[in-house]
Formats: C-alpha cells, structure tokens, sequence
C-alpha cells in the first residue's frame, strides 16, 4: 500500500513536471517547423503575397480621398495599421521635409506608378504576388509587378559589382529563418504611396520566418545613415496564395505608363 | 504489482492525454489571429475574426490579362493590346494598371448569361466609370463584399453570425434560428444559414438588384438567389463557395470559388473606410459653378473629373429610381 501510495506521488510528480514542461513549449514564441527542402532547409518554396496596405503607407494612417475623383470610391485610400515597430520612421530633419513633399506629389512622383522596378523591401508587400525558388545555392524571387527578380546568393557573401533596382542579396540560415542582407540598391526607389523614400546608402536587412504551413513572418531593418537617425524596422505577415492553379501572371507595365510618362509629347493631346 | 501496473498506466495515459491537450492548445493559439479555439463552445468551426480575399476577383471574376488601367483608349496603334490609360487614371500610371487573373467562376469560367443580359454586361465594361456602384460608395452585396480588396470581421455565435465589412461600414446578420421574412428588398439581401458538418451553409435572398459582382460589369437582378459555403481549410483559412442563381440574367446557375485569408497581424482590426465623402467630387462635381476640366500645358497633366452619363442609359434610370 505504502509503495503504491509513493508510485503514485511520484507520477503525480511526473505528470506535474510534464505539464510545466508543455506549458513551457507553449509559452515560448515560434515553436513552428517548417516542412523541409531536400538539402535541409526550411521550404519556402511557393507563391506568397502580403496582405495589408503598407504600400499605401508603412504608418497606421486612416481612410483617406484618392488623388483622382472621378474614381470615386475606387481608388480612395484604404486605412490601415503600422508595420512599422514604434510607428516612427526616424527621418532625419532635412529628409523629413523632403518626405512631406514626397507625400505632397505622390501620384507625380513615386516610382511605382511609372513603373520603376520597385527595390526592397517594397516589393515584397505591392498588392501583387511572388513567388520563391530556392535551391541550396541561390534562392531567386520573381514578382508579378514589372517582372522584377532578385537572385540571393546563399554561398560565401559576395560583392555588389555596381548599384541596381533591386540591390545586391547575400543570404544566410538561421535556424529557421532566412536572412538576407540587401546593399547597393539605387536611391530612386520608395518605400510606399506617402513618400517614404531613402538614399544610395539604404541597407536592408529581411528575416523571413515560417509561421505555419502557408504563412511566413516578414521582417525587414532598414539602415540608411544620410536619410535616418537610427535603423527602424517593419514586420507583416505573408501568406501563400492557396489556391489550386495559383501562378505568377505578367504585370508588365512599362506600356502602362507610357501615356502618363510621355503622353506630352504627343502631336495632339488625344485626351 | 498488477494493479498497481494498471494504474500507473492509466495514470501514463491520463498524464500524456493533458499533455497533448495543452500542447494543441498551445499550436491552436500561436497559429491563429489572437487566444481563440479552433472551435466555439458548441462544436462548430470558430469563423470569428477579421478575414480577407486576396485575389482579384473584384477587378473581374473571369480570367482577364494585366491591362493599362480601368479606363483606356485606343493608343497611337489600333490594337486592343496597344489601348493606354484614359484621363481618369491616367496619373495613376502603372499604380493603376489592373492585375491579371486566373479567375474565380468554376467550371469553364464562363458566366452564362441571357442574349439581353450580355449585352448589358458588355455595356456596363465599356461604361464602367460612369456605372460601377463601387465608385459610388453604395453597399457592396453579397457575395461582392466578401472579395473586395478590405477586411471584413466574422463575429460568431450559436444562433446569429454576424459579418461586418470595412468597405463603407456595412453588414449583414446570418440567421441560424427562424425569423420572419424582411420587410422589403435591400442591397446586402436576406441571409439564412445552417451547419452541414463543418460547412456554414448560407441562403441569401432579398437583394434589390442594384449591386454589381465586380469592376468588369457583371451583374445581376433583384431575382438574384445564393447558396454560400464557408469551409475550413486551416484555423487561418476558409473555402468560400457561391452558387448564383439569377433566372432574369443567367440561363443556369452558376459558382464561384476562392479562399479568405485571417489576417494574422496581432493587432488585427476593421478600420473605419467611410467613403460617401470621398465620392461627393464624383457625383455632385458637375454642381459646381465652374467644372474642373482636363488638358495637358505643357508637361502639366490636369485631371478630367466629367462624368458622362450616356443619354438613354436605362441601367442609370434604373439606379437612381
């Protein structure tokens, strides 16, 4: 009797330590495993999109009127929350003011509506899909807007042979995260539709963290000493398009901005 | 010794079915948008939450390539490829192109409409700025307000389901207990559910006609009957199915198909996207003393803000009847 009594203590104990053990696991943040690639790796393969409206503005900002009223309540500005930690882009004073004028212009100045390859990170949260193809040497993304692609090298970290639109990518593993270190990117690019913008200097950092099966959680650190008092950093979900046939299409919009870039030059106005 | 064998297994099996417990406790919760069970107190798949469609859909349910903008015309070449933006999104550039698609409609993707109703349909394309109540901020419909392009919020309980959309704060309640038929014809229609397994099945009807599907121009009558379909796909995504039933516009019925998405930030939540006032340029501009035109001076674009209603447009009667 006594002995089972002690048994029984003891598994109580057992329980109690496996319970504390599981509660534990459970308090600790990603516990997620990512499926593996063959050579090991975590599987990001597939296609992923954000969904958010941080290419409207990386700021929490509210509904807004669109720039052009005859499209209604089309193409009005959508409200949304910050991606950005802290909710502060720390502008240094001089970039600050060119910001608001940014902000100002948009429609005649962003990038993206001349159909400028867009940089990263803003590439990655365009309201476009893309698609990841890894392999144990390089893992290449290719997006829908402009039929822009990077290429990160996952081997020894190598140079930038000259700045570029989509910048210069060097990988790595961490456990289950991608890390990818992004330099030589060209300042004519922005980060969103309020003119949040940086210079030849930006230098990008991007985590990408499995969260589950179709999800990935996106982080990016963004340095740039001529435009920013400090690094700031954004984070946003991604998630696979899981539909059955979901694919890539083209957006290629150069001929889409044609009229806007260089419609003054016509004979005649056709409008 | 064998009793006391049995109980230390049972106390094993007792041990390891808590542990699993809290461990599929602990997945459910970092998997989903904040602390919620897969499932509500009575069993059923828990929808609560904030969702959104991430397709584009609400462009044109149909397969459809990338195209210059909403509005174009014909460029210095005379073909449909060669059509650049029209002045309305003309300063939009490539921010304003409109993405391509696989489309959405099941089957061969063809929407089966009546000669007449084709004909409307091809009409209401060509004269989408001047038609599309989307431009005009009216209620969006089901199932259009399930895939347009804001996040809509699913509060869930045992006898109603309520669905609130950010686009123009709208939102309907889906009945699960019997209530009396509504009074009259609405623009977000009259929904009835029930459960089929995990399936939320939803019957809508009531509609008063006046809503399009999408930005292409399809459209439907106030005859108009679906049959939603709400399955888990994961804790953080939903099949949604619709069967369009339409006898005044479409020969037989038809469906729809597409996944929602939860979105996962964890501070997820509607935002007010209250767009009457974005719209009054739109509507009423052509009440200002002196109407704001377009031209273009020099390397200076102005914007157009006419907004021609074709004379005769019965659709334009019909509306603002």
């Amino acid at each position: 009797m006594r002995n089972r009594l002690s048994d029984s203590v003891i598994a109580g104990v057992a329980v109690a330590a496996l319970l504390l053990a599981a509660t534990h696991i459970a308090a600790q943040a990603p516990a997620y495993r990512a499926p593996r690639a063959p050579d090991g790796k975590p599987n990001l393969n597939g296609i992923w999109q954000a969904l958010n409206t941080a290419d409207w503005d990386l700021q929490g900002h509210a509904a807004a009127k669109g720039p052009v009223a005859s499209l209604g309540a089309v193409f009005a500005v959508p409200p949304g929350l910050s991606v950005v930690e802290g909710d502060e882009i720390p502008y240094l004073p001089a970039a600050a003011a060119q910001k608001k004028q940014n902000q100002a212009n948009w429609t005649a100045l962003d990038p993206e509506a001349k159909c400028y390859l867009p940089g990263v990170p803003r590439a990655t949260y365009l309201p476009y899909p893309f698609q990841i193809v890894q392999s144990p040497q390089n893992v290449l993304i290719a997006y829908e807007y402009a039929g822009a692609v990077r290429t990160i090298n996952m081997g020894a970290p190598t140079k930038a042979p000259g700045d570029s639109w989509m910048g210069w990518s060097n990988g790595r593993w961490e456990g289950e995260t991608l890390v990818v270190d992004v330099t030589s990117l060209m300042e004519n690019t922005w980060f969103d539709r309020a003119g949040n913008f940086h210079s030849d200097a930006l230098h990008v950092v991007e985590r990408y963290t499995p969260r589950s099966a179709d999800t990935l959680t996106y982080e990016a650190t963004i340095e740039d000493p001529k435009v920013f008092s400090r690094p700031w950093k954004i984070s946003m979900p991604l998630y696979r398009r899981v539909e059955k046939d979901a694919r890539l299409l083209e957006y290629k919009c150069v001929e889409f901005a044609e009229e806007l870039m260089y419609g003054s030059l016509r004979k005649k106005s056709s409008n | 010794m064998r009793r006391w064998f049995r109980s230390s297994i049972v106390t094993v099996a007792l041990a390891s079915a808590v542990v699993s417990a809290v461990i599929s406790v602990s997945v459910t919760r970092t998997a989903g948008q904040a602390a919620r069970p897969a499932r509500t107190s009575d069993g059923k798949p828990n929808f609560s939450g904030i969702w959104q469609a991430l397709n584009e859909a609400n462009w044109d349910l149909q397969a459809h390539e990338a195209r210059s903008g909403a509005v174009t015309q014909q460029g210095v070449y005379p073909y449909a490829y060669a059509r650049v933006p029209a002045a309305p999104v003309l300063a939009l550039g490539a921010a304003g192109g409109v993405p391509g698609s696989v489309g959405v409609v099941a089957g061969d993707g063809q929407i089966p409409y009546t000669q007449e109703a084709a004909k409307i349909k091809q009409e209401n394309a060509e004269h989408w700025i001047d038609r599309d109540p989307e431009l005009k901020c009216y209620l969006p419909g089901i199932p259009r307000a399930m895939y347009m392009p804001y996040p809509f919020e699913i509060v869930q309980s045992t006898n109603k389901i309520q669905m609130v959309y950010e686009f123009s704060s709208t939102a309907r309640t889906i009945h699960l207990d019997t209530v009396e038929p509504p009074p009259d014809d609405t623009y977000m229609g009259h929904s009835v559910g029930h459960w089929e397994g995990d399936t939320l099945v939803v019957d809508v009807t009531g509609f008063n006609g006046k809503n399009w599907f999408d930005r292409a121009g399809n459209f439907h009558s106030d005859a108009l009957h679906l049959v939603e379909r709400f399955t888990p796909i994961t804790p953080d995504a939903i099949n949604y199915e619709v069967t369009i039933e339409d006898p005044k516009v479409f020969t037989r019925p038809w469906k729809i198909a597409m996944p929602l998405y939860r979105r996962l930030e964890p501070n997820a939540q509607l935002m007010e996207y209250r767009c009457i006032e974005f719209v009054e340029e739109f509507l009423f501009g052509n009440l200002r003393k002196q109407q704001l035109v377009k031209r273009w001076e020099g390397d200076t674009l102005i914007v157009d803000i006419t907004r021609k209603v074709p004379p005769g447009d019965k659709l334009n009667d019909w509306y603002r009847r």
